[in-house]
């Protein structure tokens, strides 16, 4: 299954590229995501929706497979196994930023698969749902675009094609260095590598008005925003089929 | 299917219920969405509460020019009560629609409000009708009115640690009609779409019209747009329908295996013309 | 004891109460679930969640540690302990039947293939411990349509079966191409004969409890407990003189449960590696995922025709979704249809081919009517729009086509001799009931003032090759076993019957209508007789119930049988009464000597004497039994018409079935209340197919019809009242007369729904309505025929 959306975020694409690829700022915008631990650009932690009654939980990794600052891309691929069940949620995510008048546009596809008990009771309606939290996610990457300090590499705008199409591997650190290093490099940001910035504080579930996130132990809420919306998908697909 | 290990409580008062809830725990009144939930192992509370048996939240009353449902009243008991019968037959009507006659002896008014999907019948009749719900929490009792209630798919006002009590709405005197189209693949199946049209008419023209869609989108909506067209206009065939035109606006739709967006819009339309019809008696 | 009785009038034909139903509907039935033994354990199967995927790990350890478990094993830990599940029906030369182990070791080819089992001391434990297995499956794009799944380049499903084709087949009857050139009319049409569940009001169920040194009773939900048990031995490598199956009461199967599956053997097996009783039942959820799936066809119809209305041939080119695996039937059913395509009508020519594709979907397997549906599917539609096309009343170009009564026997384009038929008795007298006339002009009126609610009047005849046997023929068609039916019928010393048939029921009426047929070729009373079933120690020799065959083939068996009692019974009333064998009449019961009616001995009488054994003629031995086995020479041929009205909205798409006749001619009839309830449930079954049920996967390979909410199987709401007639010509093959009516209901009942649909669109030029006809695709279908404006 294919979803599309798209969103604009009032920032100059350069800032939003920095900021797009910096799991420590993005994640908390996550609604029912934490981290358990980072390998490079593999993230590996859990995801819990609930919706009414029904909870879905995952635990699983995500991973950049490509970042072209030359294009403005990222790929990232998210898979997760139900904590509680055989099924499984894959998602391969690609973000595309343009600049547009007023900010930055982004433009996400998703490509999903869900499987198990969550597949076999019907769907429809995800698209509503992913826009949903696609849109409580821009929101909030907004407000912090907005409210937070500017990027430090913005003025360093990469030439074209010094990076173009360079992917890079899942589970490896990113090792080019281009331009981009002089900012905080997105793909070395983990735990070690903060420093440099305070921590984000934890957003407040409450605010959430979707999806009621469930609190999590672990302090920092992170990572795949398509493994948290193939959740909540997921959570909505399956009521939907099982009215009985 | 097999469900997880819970715990059970059965609530012999209101007070009761709310001081045994928990973010992990979950209210059971009939059983008849959470229990199949359950068995797919896509629930798993930690502690189920069951207020079935709690007086104060089964049984039709009066007050005033309102009745008020106690949220444990099953389906089988709403749509017999005199009162209903009576005072808002509408209820009834719609009521008698709820899958079939094991579910509608289990099943409960509340349940299926604070359930809130947005397919069921009742949330829809509960908005059209603004209905006001009253939610015990620790802190004590509040009202909720319907258009606030409904907050999302599936997400109602009531929080974990909270329970819907009862459900206030109004009596509807001699001028009113009323009609509920809902529109099934079989007869025990959730609507694919619904209209519930309660209608005021008088000399020829309608006076006021109450319109609540089932299954249009992530939660009952009001097809306001239609009830703004409706009021004062024509008690014609023709001007309902260029009324419920407006069936769908500022709605989007769901797409699922038993029917497209395109589909269930055009099925708001002609359900809602045919409902308001029905209703004032044309 | 030796007082005569009296017999009630005779007991063929009478509307006998069931005896089954006391029980039944008392909650004093035994379903294989509600089996409890002493130490008992409950399996539970871990299923892919992934429809195509390459199994890189199975852990079981965590389960292993879990409360309450005994055992988790993988598919690897128990490859040893099985080989493949059969297919029993080689139906081409190039036939693939890739291996289809129990549980997964490889590949994993359909969401729900089995790759682990817990067993545990309850069922919770057992599925608690199925979250704690870890498993790594790495997805392979998955083969979901059929059409493209042959195409160079698709995915496999077996990674040794080219282009996923698991077979062609094909058969040219007379020249087509000849008749192709001469036509003046010819129409096409492509129809989907979707996939559907079977949807058995019992889920599966197997117990299997260890009784001696490699020996084992599995009790099963089959229709099947013979072929369990041979294949349980071939599957496990357990001698088959050890494993008992007994089939107990069973809540239907529709063909689904004529069936060898993994969960038997993974049973018997946990059971012999752990020795104690193990038991597993279906969920629900399951039931819709792993139980076989029915129809799934893709059927391209050419017909060709005069324009005087003449049929001259057809043509049919099948693609069949066989599914990840070939279970036991798989391949044979598009293909037990082949011979039903030209129907009940006369033309010189047919062209069949048929393709099965391997997909990563469940497997389809026989499902009520199994080949034959879908054959008089095509042939019932393409006669409809035929007639749409030349003008004519479809009823009239089904007259100008069909065989007439004064034709029999007739054989068919297709080759089958039909030995009996009267299609014109039976459409005039459903017409009848119906009041077509009247409705046809209720339509014009409607269709003259443009109402929104349009009639639509549906009409179907069909025949079916029924009472699956003549063992020849199976054998000639790459069948594995034969079709012949055993009964042995026992006398017991106080005169009462005991009836033995190798055929048990799933829901039809054996234990009367069995009994039925005893009493009256013994002369006793229906009371008297017991009929004794589906347990391979008590009932040894037996191939069991599909293909509408109990009766034609079994109850055949038990006349034979009788006969040989009433043989041998005579020899000794001869004896006794000191006459002439040839001097012997036998009538209600009672054996007297021609002329002389007051020296006779009672059934009961002679049962007794030759029991004690005291004085029998030489060379007789003792005991009143005889044994028969029956294998009919041919099929036979029941028929009927059935007409349908459905009411359209044309504004939502809503269909309503408004009305439906069904008279139908299944040759003399045993139980005629049997018989209506026969017809009345297929008649819904097929009708489910024109209006309501459809499996549904999506583009990753899930089931997304996966519960009840989603499948809809329709209830006693939704439909009308059916009024069922019959005429009644006897077939001339078989001593009884008999035909058989098991599938009847659902062979004409779907293209009749749909031609209803389909007559009522008619004027708004909708010329098909795919299946189901759900409000949705009658929508669509309106639109686009009004040009795409909504």
């Amino acid at each position: 299954m294919r979803l599309e959306h798209e969103f604009t975020v009032p920032v100059p694409v350069e800032q939003a590229w920095h900021v797009l690829l910096d799991v420590e700022r993005v994640a908390p915008c996550m609604p029912g995501a934490t981290i358990e631990s980072v390998d490079g650009d593999t993230f590996a932690g859990k995801v819990k929706v609930r919706v009414g009654p029904v909870t879905v939980a995952y635990s699983g990794t995500a991973s950049f497979l490509e970042k072209d600052a030359a294009t403005r891309r990222v790929v990232v691929q998210a898979k997760g196994r139900e904590t509680r069940g055989a099924g499984t949620a894959a998602a391969t995510v690609t973000a595309v930023l343009l600049q547009v008048d007023d900010g930055t546009q982004v433009n996400v596809e998703t490509d999903l698969a869900i499987t198990g008990r969550p597949a076999q009771f019907g769907r429809g309606v995800m698209d509503e749902v992913g826009a949903k939290l696609l849109g409580q996610f821009a929101d909030c990457l907004a407000d912090r675009l907005g409210a937070g300090e500017a990027a430090p590499a913005a003025g360093e705008t990469p030439a074209g094609g010094e990076m173009a199409g360079e992917p890079v591997a899942a589970g490896q650190p990113e090792t080019a260095a281009g331009p981009e290093a002089a900012g905080p490099a997105a793909g070395t940001t983990g735990p070690a590598s903060t420093g440099t910035r305070p921590a984000e504080p934890r957003p407040t579930p409450d605010t959430i008005n979707l999806v009621q996130v469930a609190g999590g132990s672990i302090a920092r809420r992170v990572v795949p925003v398509v493994a948290v919306i193939a959740g909540a998908i997921i959570v909505w697909a399956v009521v939907r089929g099982l009215r009985g | 299917m097999i469900p997880a290990q819970f715990e059970y409580v059965r609530a012999g008062s209101v007070d009761e219920a709310v001081s045994a809830l928990s973010e992990d725990a979950k209210v059971l009144a009939g059983g008849q969405s959470l229990i199949p939930l359950m068995r797919l192992r896509l629930a798993y509370p930690e502690v189920l509460v069951d207020v079935s048996r709690v007086e104060e939240m089964r049984g039709v009353r009066e007050e005033g020019d309102r009745l008020v449902i106690g949220a444990a009243t099953t389906h089988d008991e709403v749509l017999r009560d005199p009162l209903v019968r009576t005072h808002c037959p509408v209820i009834a009507e719609v009521t008698a629609t709820v899958a079939d006659p094991a579910v509608r002896h289990r099943g409960t008014f509340g349940g299926s409000i604070a359930h809130a999907d947005p397919a069921g019948d009742l949330p829809a009749l509960a908005l059209a009708l603004d209905a006001t719900m009253t939610i015990a929490g620790r802190g004590g009792r509040r009202e909720v009115p319907a258009a606030e209630f409904f907050v999302d798919y599936l997400q109602t006002a009531v929080a974990p640690e909270e329970v819907l009590v009862s459900v206030s709405l109004p009596k509807l005197s001699e001028g009113w009609g009323h009609r509920y189209e809902k529109f099934n693949r079989s007869a025990q199946a959730w609507a694919m779409v619904g209209a519930v049209a309660v209608v005021q008419r008088s000399n020829g023209t309608i006076g006021s019209a109450r319109i609540g869609l089932v299954n249009v989108g992530s939660t009952p909506v009001r097809a306001a747009a239609v009830e703004a067209a409706l009021a004062g206009a024509d008690a014609t065939p023709e001007a309902v329908a260029a009324a419920a035109e407006a069936a769908t606006e500022g709605l989007n739709p769901t797409t699922d295996i038993h029917a497209s967006a395109d589909y269930r819009a055009h099925l708001a339309h002609v359900l809602t013309r045919r409902a308001v019809v029905a209703a004032a008696g044309m | 004891m030796t007082a005569v009785e009296e017999r009630p009038a005779r007991e063929v034909g009478s509307a006998r109460k069931r005896r089954e139903d006391a029980h039944l509907i008392t909650g004093r039935t035994q379903w294989t679930d509600n089996i409890t033994l002493p130490g008992m354990l409950h399996v539970s199967v871990l299923r892919s969640p992934v429809a195509h995927g390459r199994i890189a790990s199975v852990d079981v350890s965590a389960a292993r540690g879990l409360p309450g478990v005994v055992a988790a094993l993988s598919g690897a830990d128990l490859a040893d302990d099985w080989g493949s599940l059969p297919t029993a029906w080689t139906v081409s030369e190039d036939l693939k039947t890739p291996p289809h182990l129990p549980l997964a070791t490889d590949k994993v080819r359909f969401v729900g293939d089995g790759i682990a089992v817990v067993a545990a001391t309850s069922r919770e434990a057992a599925v608690d411990a199925l979250e704690a297995i870890e498993f790594d499956i790495e997805p392979l794009p998955p083969v979901l349509d059929m059409t493209e799944a042959v195409a160079d380049g698709a995915p496999l499903v077996h990674d040794d079966v080219p282009n996923n084709r698991c077979f062609t087949y094909t058969e040219h009857h007379g020249n087509y191409s000849a008749t192709r050139e001469r036509a003046e009319v010819i129409v096409t049409r492509r129809f989907i004969n979707q996939r559907l569940i079977p949807s058995a009001m019992e889920p599966r169920s197997v117990v299997v409890q260890p009784t001696g040194a490699d020996e084992y009773t599995m009790w099963t939900s089959t229709q099947v407990p013979h072929f369990v048990q041979i294949f349980m031995a071939l599957v496990t490598g357990i001698p088959q003189q050890n494993i008992r199956v007994i089939a107990p009461d069973v809540g239907g199967g529709f063909g689904s449960k004529l069936e060898i599956y993994a969960e038997e053997a993974i049973t018997l097996v946990l059971a012999k590696r752990l020795g104690v009783p193990i038991k597993w039942t279906e969920t629900r959820s399951e039931a819709c995922q792993v139980t076989i799936h029915g129809r799934d066809l893709i059927q391209h119809a050419e017909i060709t025709a005069t324009r005087d209305g003449t049929v001259l041939g057809l043509k049919v080119d099948l693609i069949a979704n066989m599914g990840a695996y070939l279970q036991l039937l798989t391949p044979s059913i598009p293909l037990l249809g082949r011979y039903m395509y030209p129907g009940i009508y006369k033309f010189e020519a047919h062209d069949l081919s048929c393709t099965g594709i391997f997909t990563n979907m469940m497997s389809t397997d026989a499902y009520r009517g199994a080949g034959r549906p879908e054959a008089t599917f095509v042939i019932e539609r393409m006669m409809d729009e035929l007639a749409a096309e030349l003008g004519m009343d479809p009823l009239e170009v089904r007259r100008k086509n069909w065989i007439n009564h004064d034709e029999f026997p007739y054989t068919t384009v297709a080759g089958l001799e039909y030995d009996s038929g009267n299609y014109e008795a039976a459409t005039d007298r459903a017409l009848e009931l119906l009041g077509y006339d009247a409705l046809r002009q209720e339509q014009a009126a409607r269709r003259d003032r443009g109402d929104t609610v349009q009639l639509g009047i549906g009409i179907s005849t069909y025949t079916e090759m029924c009472g699956l046997a003549p063992s020849r023929w199976l054998g000639e068609t790459g069948y594995v076993a034969g079709g012949w039916e055993a009964a042995t019928v026992r006398v017991l010393p106080l005169g009462k019957v005991e009836v033995v048939s190798g055929t048990s029921p799933h829901g039809q009426a054996h234990e009367t209508t069995f009994a039925q047929i005893a009493a009256d070729a013994l002369g006793v009373p229906f009371e008297d007789v017991v009929v004794i079933h589906g347990d391979t120690r008590t009932a040894p020799i037996g191939l069991d119930t599909y293909g509408s065959r109990s009766l034609a083939v079994g109850g055949m068996a038990i006349v034979e049988a009788s006969r040989k009692v009433v043989d041998k019974a005579r020899t000794l009333a001869a004896h006794v009464l000191e006459c002439d064998v040839s001097d012997v009449e036998f009538s209600d019961g009672k054996f007297s000597v021609r002329g002389s009616p007051d020296a006779a001995k009672t059934i009961q009488e002679l049962a007794f004497a030759s029991f004690t054994a005291h004085d029998l003629p030489g060379g007789e031995s003792p005991v009143l039994t005889g044994e028969a086995i029956f294998d009919p020479e041919v099929f036979s041929y029941p028929h009927g018409t059935h007409l349908a009205v459905v009411e359209v909205d044309t504004e939502t798409g809503e269909v309503k079935l408004a009305k439906y006749v069904a008279v139908d001619d299944v040759g003399k009839v045993i139980n005629p209340m049997v018989v209506e309830g026969q017809v009345h449930g297929g008649v819904v079954q097929g009708v489910a197919q024109a209006l309501f049920e459809e499996a549904v996967y999506d583009d990753d390979g899930n089931l997304v019809t996966g519960s009840f909410v989603d499948y809809l199987v329709p209830s006693p709401a939704d439909l009308p009242s059916i009024t069922t007639d019959r005429t009644e010509t006897p077939a001339t093959t078989n001593p009884l007369g008999v035909k058989g009516v098991g599938e009847a209901g659902t062979i004409a009942s779907t293209p009749a729904a749909v031609n209803a649909v389909v007559d009522a669109l008619r004027p708004y030029g909708v010329n098909d309505v795919r299946m189901p006809c759900s409000p949705m695709r009658v929508w669509e279908a309106l639109n686009q025929a009004r040009g795409g404006a909504q």
